[in-house]
This record gives C-alpha cells, sequence and structure tokens, in this order.
C-alpha cells in the first residue's frame, strides 16, 4: 500500500472508528441508547463525544484525523498536478488551503467539548463544525467536477469518480435536508441523523481515492 | 519553502505558541503563577493546559503537534534513505516505527486532560495514565532523536549538513541525554523538591521541539513529492 492509500485510508477509519468507538463505549456505560443512529438518531456525533471517557477517544482521534485530513488534501493536490496535462485552475490549486481551514475548523469544533454541557460553548462548536461541513463539501465538489473535465480530456484519474459523485450529490442532498429541518425547526432526531450521514459521506469521499492512488507515490522511497 | 521545511517549522513553532498561550491564558485565569518557568520551574506543562479555556487550546495545539511529529519522522526517513546504504534502511524504519509510537503516546496523553480531573486526588488513574503516557513519549522522542542525530552525523557529507547544523543536533541531543540523566538520578534518589522536575520538564520539552526546527535549513533542496522536485528544478532552470 502506498503513502497517499494510507492517508485515505487512515483518515477514514481514524475519524470514523473514533466515532463508532464511542458510540459503542457510549452504549455500554449506558449514556446513550442502544441505537442506530444513522437511522433513528437517537444521538448526535457530538454527543456521543462529551462525556469522559468517551471524550477521550472521540477528541484524540478525531483532532488527529483532521491533521491527516489536511495531508490528503495535499495527496489529492500533488497528485492532480501529477496527471493532469495542464496547471489546474486557481480553484483546484487553492484546494489544500480550502482543506486545512475545514481541518482547523473541524479540530476547534472538537477541542470545545467537555463534559460539564452547561459550560460548553455550543455558538463556538456549531458555528465550527457547520463551517467543516461546508467548506469540505465545497471543496469535494469541485475537486469531483475538475477530476470530471480531466477524464473528458483523456486522463487516467482511476476509477473511483461515479462513486465521487454520488457522494457529493448525496451530501447536497442532506445539506438541502438539514436546511429545510432548520427553517421548520425539526426534532433535534432528524437533524442527528443528518449530521451522521454527511459525516460517513465525507469520510467515505477520503476514503474513495485509496482505489486511485494504487500507482500514485508521494516520495520516491514510499 | 518546501512542505519537509513548512513541517519542520510547523513542528517547532506549534508547540512553543501552544504552551505559551495555555500559559498565558492560565496566569490570567489566576491558575498558575507568574514567572519562567524554565528556571524557576513555578508551574509544569500540564498545569498551563487543565483549566479551560487554555484546555481547549492545549488539547488542540498539542495533538495536532503529535501528528505533525509524526510527518517530521515521516519525512526523516524519506531524507535519510535518499542517501547512505539500503541495509541501514529497515533500522532507520524500527527508529521511525518508535518515534511514531511515542507522538501516539502523547495524543493519548493530552487526550485525557481537563478540568475534570480537578482535584487530582479524586483521579489518580488519569494523573498516572497522563504521567506514564507523557513520561514514555519525552523519553522515546529523545532518545530517538539522539540516535537519529548520530546516524545524521555519519551521513553528514551525503546529506549536506552544514558543520553548525550538526553540532546544534549534537548539543541539543546531549542536553537532552543530561535531563534524561538528571531526571533518572531525582526518581531514584527522590529528590524532589519543588522545581527540578518542572524545570526539566520545561526545558526538554523545549529542546525536543526545538530539535524538529533544526532541520529546516538541511531540507533547502529535500522535497518530498516529485511535483516538488520539479519545481526546484524549474526554479534553478529560472535562476540560471
Amino acid at each position: 500500500m502506498t503513502l497517499p492509500q494510507r492517508i485515505a485510508h487512515t483518515s477514514f477509519w481514524l475519524s470514523h472508528g473514533s466515532f463508532w468507538l464511542t458510540l459503542v463505549m457510549g452504549m455500554y456505560l449506558g449514556t446513550t441508547d442502544i441505537c442506530v443512529p444513522y437511522l433513528t438518531g437517537c444521538t448526535s456525533i457530538t454527543a456521543t463525544g462529551i462525556p469522559d471517557p468517551q471524550a477521550f477517544v472521540f477528541r484524540g482521534g478525531l483532532i488527529s484525523a483532521c491533521v491527516l485530513f489536511a495531508v490528503w488534501w495535499y495527496c489529492m493536490q500533488s497528485w492532480l498536478i501529477e496527471i493532469a496535462p495542464e496547471r489546474p485552475i486557481w480553484t483546484v490549486r487553492y484546494m489544500v488551503t480550502a482543506g486545512v481551514i475545514s481541518s482547523v475548523c473541524l479540530i476547534i469544533a472538537t477541542a470545545v467539548l467537555r463534559p460539564d454541557k452547561d459550560h460548553l460553548p455550543w455558538t463556538l462548536h456549531t458555528v465550527f463544525a457547520a463551517l467543516f461541513f461546508l467548506i469540505s463539501l465545497l471543496v469535494q465538489t469541485r475537486v469531483t467536477y475538475w477530476l470530471k473535465h480531466l477524464k473528458k480530456r483523456g486522463v487516467d484519474i482511476g476509477s473511483s469518480l461515479k462513486q465521487k459523485f454520488a457522494l457529493i450529490y448525496a451530501q447536497w442532498f442532506f445539506l438541502g435536508v438539514m436546511i429545510v429541518l432548520q427553517v421548520v425547526d425539526s426534532d433535534d432526531r432528524w437533524k442527528s441523523v443528518v449530521e451522521w450521514w454527511m459525516a460517513l459521506l465525507i469520510g467515505l469521499y477520503y476514503l474513495s481515492s485509496a482505489q486511485d492512488w494504487k500507482h500514485f507515490r508521494l516520495t520516491e522511497t514510499d | 519553502m518546501t512542505v519537509p521545511q513548512r513541517i519542520a517549522l510547523l513542528a517547532v513553532v506549534l508547540p512553543f505558541l501552544t504552551i505559551g498561550s495555555t500559559y498565558g491564558l492560565s496566569v490570567a485565569g489566576g491558575h498558575v503563577p507568574l514567572c519562567i518557568p524554565w528556571f524557576d520551574g513555578c508551574s509544569t506543562i500540564t498545569a498551563t493546559g487543565v483549566y479551560y479555556p487554555a484546555a481547549y487550546v492545549f488539547r488542540a495545539g498539542l495533538i495536532s503537534t503529535a501528528v505533525i511529529a509524526i510527518l517530521w519522522w515521516y519525512c526523516v526517513r524519506a531524507w535519510l534513505e535518499s542517501v547512505g546504504h539500503p541495509q541501514h534502511h529497515p533500522w532507520v524504519h524500527r527508529l521511525v516505527a518508535f518515534a511514531t509510537v511515542a507522538s501516539i503516546l502523547l495524543v493519548a496523553s493530552i487526550a485525557v486532560l481537563g478540568e475534570h480531573m480537578v482535584p487530582s486526588r479524586d483521579h489518580k488513574f488519569l494523573w498516572r495514565f497522563h504521567t506514564i503516557t507523557a513520561v514514555l513519549f519525552f523519553l522515546t522522542t529523545a532518545i530517538c532523536q539522539i540516535v537519529m542525530t548520530w546516524r545524521m552525523r555519519q551521513l553528514q557529507q551525503e546529506l549536506n549538513i552544514k558543520f553548525s547544523g550538526i553540532v546544534f543536533k549534537q548539543v541539543l541531543a546531549v542536553l537532552q541525554l543530561l535531563l534524561i540523566l538528571w531526571l533518572a538520578v531525582i526518581m531514584i534518589f527522590d529528590l524532589n523538591t519543588d522545581g527540578p522536575i518542572e524545570i526539566a520538564e520545561w526545558w526538554l520539552a523545549s529542546l525536543s521541539s526545538l530539535y524538529f526546527g533544526t532541520t529546516w535549513r538541511d531540507w533547502k533542496e529535500f522535497r518530498l513529492t516529485r511535483r516538488e522536485k520539479g519545481d526546484g528544478i524549474h526554479a534553478q532552470e529560472a535562476s540560471v
């Protein structure tokens, strides 16, 4: 497995492994109902990472994963520049900057979580978590369309383009649902369902590149 | 600036900025006294990251630093393997693996910190966990840096490291070694009074962070990706 493939795998498994482990710990310790949050919205991602000791796993895993997300964007940019016959347009060239900004947003949103909910800076957490979702979706969408453009020009971009389009369309769908839920001030359970799916889709997008990066090496010794 | 240089710079700037700001916030909050901790030892590094809001900055900054340190070690591995005999590669791999495990221990050590650990007598297990993982991080990282310096010295010509660069690395490595020995003596002979361990902790953290930064100058010509290599060649051609 090449280093970029490892980055793609670790980005997904570290972030989602942390979510799932904290969820299972919450169920075991009785802080969360036994359920499938992707279907019932019985708990939000944030709620799984608030109480101790789940919070230790949550913040350790997710903050580390955020740094790897930034590295993933660097890999993506290097790969695109390597395979493309032309210099990418500026929105693609600045994807690492946007990717780093989205990662920093999630680091802030995660770092401010604390067990005493009454003192938790909820506005700060919500704004930065929302910024992470939004910026990630925008950059992932831009990159996917750039890959489509390259494919039209006959560049070998790997086999994940269809998956990537499915993932970003699904994310835009869930974003629309979330906006509607906010406008009608819906039950938190539905918002939690959307949150779990959005996070899963963003994570799967990072993972989807592993199959394209089979022959892409970041360093000569890789 | 090349990507490895940015990683080296971040690995030194991020921990200093993080600990500097958490110390400032903790002093402002009245949780630690105002002093020069490298000389007075009035506070541990950990104490600056226990109370909110300093704890937010502390965990965000230092967990990110730990992952950046792993990237730094990866760069070191690629750099050392770009020269030297291939028979030494497994040896370098093992060393970098140890250093990576040490950084993961730092993540674990920082992740448990927060105001929930106060009062300390009620959370002895968490404090013990934090202390053991932090000590293992410092010890392993320092030893890996010392061994790495020895290897870099062997490859000084091939890696084109300047004499002042290698001397600086050696000084940092030797100082870390002396600090570890000093800590061992304090522990073995139970000489702990207020101060010495705290002073050693601040110096050890500063020296190991500074060590990451020493490669900044060495990595001027070292490029991680082929794209960067291409850019470097183009830049050289343009300057010619």
